[in-house]
């Protein structure tokens, strides 16, 4: 395909979050049919595009000879790209049904269509300075998002996420910065730099920790909890999926391609990154133990999961990026689904926390079958695809050796007993009730939640049980097939 | 045939599992279901142990993680256990629960657990094994919080994250492991890349030592087994019953796996790893037998005795040494049928007379004294009485231990396994002692035992601990083949 149809996939969201405005008065069914129509028509251009890949890359808007805008379409973005596909479709259905009596669906959706778009600017980002661009855009365009309600705990919450991410890119824009007046304009696999001297290291150190802010390591994840205000299918996409993983994908491109991983290994700024990512992750484990908000102890969980993939890249290694690679993928799938189970009893019963959840599997048995799903392959039981990632993670951590991969290998397993204990104490409760409550009213969410959440089980019981291509194309990603 | 047959036991009671709920059954005919299903693993089983060696991979989901069963010795021992006493305590099992309702809810996972022990011992490879582990935690936990309430739900949860915790334990065990092996498949002996390890010695035992520490958390082994004493007092008889006498002995099987299988005894002979396991189950062999005795609660004194019995297997497993094993494999066997008879009788007086506390248990062996009986023979197995069976293997263990040539525990623990056998009796005696001879004056009570199903399973299993140490030789000669063929 052209190289052009990068720009129109990520476009025409865009434009169509903009005209959305002009139809925002219309009759319902016109206004759903069209955000719909709009996320399958760009979800299948993205998935001709991740099958039929550009070629060429798209340059256009050259500032000086280093600073231009670059798409191109490589193998990590395209694995991003397609996740995105796939969620954004099944969201947008569920939202429908999430918002039906919700006051401010109409900036809702503009915002939603407009973050697709901006999304997709991450993935086909060909060089640093475009990834920054779309990366301070995906915090300009979902700021209203969160903040959607407009009470005062969601404008605070879109506050915090507001200053954390600002304050996150503009770390990361001294490594841009840094870079590009060291040569490294597009991003190529093991064609980055070189890192020798101390300043070099310094430079990564800080752009890590701006990128990740975004994937909330430690201590910069306070916004993302404090972000679970905001309506469900925006914490399930955007701060399980989209946003977070965006952040973890910066790291990717910062490491992979526009450092040189080898030059890094083994390096006291490896050693850094690696011992933050492994704090989070026991850190981020035990806070969500603690929680009695059901979707606040799933926004600790992601904290923790995010740092799974942060530690897979900051490995250094093939398997350490695949396994990442992978994680991002697993956990992407699997957190969406729980985050669904979660909107979906708040949407029912406006039941909050934990405490209250006595019994609601047998009112919403679909609902909490999905979720003990979800648990399991987040606590990593084979064979379904948490365990895989996770497996494979500690594989490629073992492989590396160096006692910082050793005491991250211990902190996921620390932490995949806090998860246990965290996902399966909701499990427990909800399906064996103190008191034996047994029978209750039949309260199930209907078709355009259930669907999503039961195509979600499937993917996350399917991609366990073949795995193999998955982690295989992983793999090849890494080696820059 | 043979792949088709373990297909058919780990799918039949699965599948009656989940089938039980949907299909509202009634009464006789959810009684019929379970049994027959039950009846059907037995004779299964019963075919199985006459089936040629065989194995299959069902699934690869990488390379390296492959979900394979196999059919060997091992195996068969392991699925007879489960095979044959799950038909009596499911039987047990119907009186049992008639006034505490929630027969489908128990009889469901009852059904299911029995399935995922099947795949636990076909499994062929760590990573199955880690599978099946993990799936009969969480199929198993349900059984323990029948009744609902606030304590049971406590201990269940307890339960379920003491044995998830090891599991993971053992998982960083196996992934370690992993990066030394040529494979994950099991084979006699081990298969360890000895240059691979070079260099490597102190990080490869010390993960062994954890995954058998987590694995140990499922047998009971000290530190990690605290959840036994608290789950048992609350599950329903015959949820203990099998939890002590057969799922306990999952983690046996995944540490004789892991041991003999995985890593090999030839790597592990003399290292510390060898000497902290013999201190970590002889310490809970004494443990467990000094806490049952000075426990009151009938069901209570009957788990910290599981947590000693448990151990005096995995005292042999460590001990490396072919007649220990042979002894540690005689004593999974002979253990699984006395301890199920032991909770299936405290259950049976639970049910019929309501009493948990061994003191109220004095002059019930008039009014029980079928049940009773039962008990009797069963406790005499297990301390160990010739010619019960408990005495064979607690021989073979004795024997092996001093012949190992272990420095300082070849005599330590037969002194130990000698003095808890005596615990033992102090313990179990009592009730038999005060159960028939309440003493002078002590007013007669009527004879009430209750529906014939819930003695009959408790006086067959109790002549069986009798008969099994009677006709224990041509047992004890397949098991010495095998043991053989692994040191």
């Amino acid at each position: 395909m052209a190289a052009y149809w990068m720009l129109i996939a990520i476009l025409l969201p865009i434009a169509a979050g903009f005209a959305y405005l002009a139809l925002g008065h219309g009759p319902q069914i016109v206004r759903r049919l069209y955000v719909m129509g709009i996320m399958i028509l760009d979800s299948v251009l993205v998935a001709a595009l991740c099958l039929y890949t550009p070629e060429r890359s798209l340059s256009f808007m050259i500032f000086t000879r280093s600073l231009t805008m670059e798409f191109r379409l490589d193998g990590l973005g395209r694995l991003f790209a397609a996740l995105l596909a796939l969620l954004y479709p099944l969201t947008t259905l569920y939202a429908f049904s999430y918002l039906e009596h919700w006051r401010h669906n109409r900036p809702f959706f503009m915002f939603f269509l407009m973050s697709y778009g901006v999304t997709l600017g991450i993935c086909f980002a060909g060089n640093l300075l475009t990834l920054y661009c779309f990366y301070e855009l995906l915090t300009l365009a979902t700021v209203p998002l969160v903040m959607n309600q407009m009470d005062h705990d969601s404008i605070r919450a879109a506050r915090t996420y507001l200053i954390y991410s600002i304050g996150g890119a503009s770390l990361a824009f001294v490594g841009v910065v840094f870079l590009i007046e060291n040569g490294i304009s597009s991003f190529e696999l093991g064609g980055g730099l070189w890192a020798e001297e101390p300043i070099e290291y310094a430079v990564y150190v800080i752009t890590f920790l701006g990128f990740s802010v975004k994937a909330a390591l430690f201590p910069a994840h306070v916004w993302l909890p404090r972000a679970s205000v905001a309506p469900t299918p925006v914490t399930a996409l955007l701060h399980a999926v989209a946003v977070v993983k965006a952040g973890a994908f910066a790291v990717f491109r910062l490491t992979y391609y526009a450092y040189r991983a080898e030059s890094l290994r083994g390096t006291w700024a490896q050693a850094v990154v690696l011992g933050l990512c492994a704090v989070t992750i026991v850190f981020g484990s035990v806070i969500a133990m603690r929680q009695i908000h059901f979707k606040r102890r799933l926004a600790y969980s992601t904290v923790a999961n995010m740092s799974y993939i942060l530690f897979g890249a900051a490995l250094m290694t093939r398997e350490g990026m695949s396994a990442g690679m992978q994680h991002l993928l697993f956990h992407a799938v699997t957190k969406i689904l729980a985050f669904f189970c979660a909107g979906a009893v708040l949407h029912r019963t406006e039941k909050e926390y934990i405490r209250d959840l006595d019994g609601m599997g047998y009112s919403m048995p679909l609902t909490f079958a999905a979720f003990a799903v979800s648990s399991l392959s987040l606590v990593g039981i084979p064979p379904l695809c948490g365990f895989v990632s996770k497996w494979n993670l500690l594989n490629a951590a073992a492989a590396l050796g160096t006692p910082w991969a050793y005491f991250g290998a211990a902190a996921l397993l620390i932490s995949a007993l806090c998860t246990s204990i965290y996902m399966f104490g909701v499990c427990a409760r909800a399906w064996f009730p103190k008191g034996g409550k047994l029978s209750g009213e039949k309260n199930e969410a209907d078709w355009r939640m259930t669907v999503p959440m039961a195509f979600l089980a499937l993917t996350v019981i399917l991609c366990g049980i073949f795995a193999k291509p998955i982690c295989d194309w992983t793999f090849r990603i890494a080696l820059g097939l | 045939m043979t792949m088709y047959l373990m297909l058919f036991l780990m799918g039949l009671p699965v599948l009656a599992g989940v089938l039980l709920h949907p299909l509202h059954l009634r009464g006789a005919a959810r009684k019929a279901w379970c049994i027959v299903t039950a009846f059907l693993e037995a004779a299964g089983t019963l075919l199985l142990l006459f089936q040629p060696e065989s194995s299959f991979t069902v699934l690869s989901m990488t390379d390296t993680l492959t979900i394979a069963f196999r059919l060997d010795l091992t195996a068969k021992i392991f699925a007879a256990i489960a095979g044959f006493a799950w038909l009596p305590v499911a039987v047990f099992a119907f009186p049992y629960l008639e006034h505490e309702g929630g027969e489908d809810f128990f009889f469901s996972f009852y059904l299911i657990v029995e399935g995922m022990l099947f795949g636990m011992d076909f499994s062929s490879n760590l990573v199955t094994l880690y599978l099946f582990f993990e799936l009969v935690t969480l199929t198993s936990m349900p059984l323990v919080l029948h009744s609902l309430e606030k304590e049971s739900i406590a201990a269940a949860l307890k339960y379920l994250f003491y044995s998830v915790g090891g599991a993971f334990l053992a998982l960083f065990g196996i992934f370690i492991l992993a990066r030394y092996t040529d494979s994950l498949e099991f084979a006699a002996g081990g298969c360890l890349d000895l240059s691979a390890v070079r260099g490597h010695e102190t990080l490869l035992l010390t993960a062994v030592f954890l995954a058998v520490v987590g694995f140990g958390a499922k047998a009971g082994l000290y530190p990690l087994h605290g959840w036994l004493p608290t789950a048992h007092p609350v599950a329903p008889a015959p949820a203990s019953a099998v939890l002590s006498g057969i799922i306990a002995k999952a983690g046996v099987l995944a540490i004789f796996r892991l041991i003999y299988f995985s890593v090999g005894t030839s790597f592990l002979a003399g290292t510390w790893v060898q000497y902290a396991w013999l201190g970590l189950s002889l310490l809970t062999v004494f443990m467990g037998s000094m806490m049952a005795y000075r426990e009151q609660v009938f069901k209570k004194r009957l788990a910290y005795s599981t947590v000693s019995q448990v151990s005096y297997v995995l005292t042999g497993l460590f001990l490396f040494q072919e007649k220990a094993v042979a002894g540690a494999l005689l004593h999974v066997l002979f253990h699984a049928t006395i301890k199920v008879c032991l909770f299936l009788s405290a259950g049976a007086v639970i049910r019929v007379t309501g009493k948990t506390r061994v003191e109220q248990l004095r002059g019930l062996g008039k009014a029980m004294p079928v049940t009773f009986w039962g008990y009797t023979l069963a406790s005499l197995a297990l301390i160990g009485i010739p010619p019960f069976s408990g005495f064979v293997s607690k021989w073979y263990l004795a024997e092996g231990a001093l012949a190992s040539g272990v420095p300082v525990y070849a005599w330590l623990a037969p002194v130990i396994l000698l003095v808890s056998a005596l615990l033992t009796a102090g313990y179990l005696l009592p009730i038999t002692i005060s159960g028939f001879f309440p003493g002078e004056g002590f007013p007669a009570q009527e004879r009430n035992e209750g529906p014939a199903s819930l003695w009959l399973p408790v006086i067959i299993l109790g002549t069986a601990t009798l008969l099994l140490g009677v006709f224990s030789a041509p047992i004890a000669r397949v098991i010495m083949t095998l043991a053989e063929s692994l040191v």
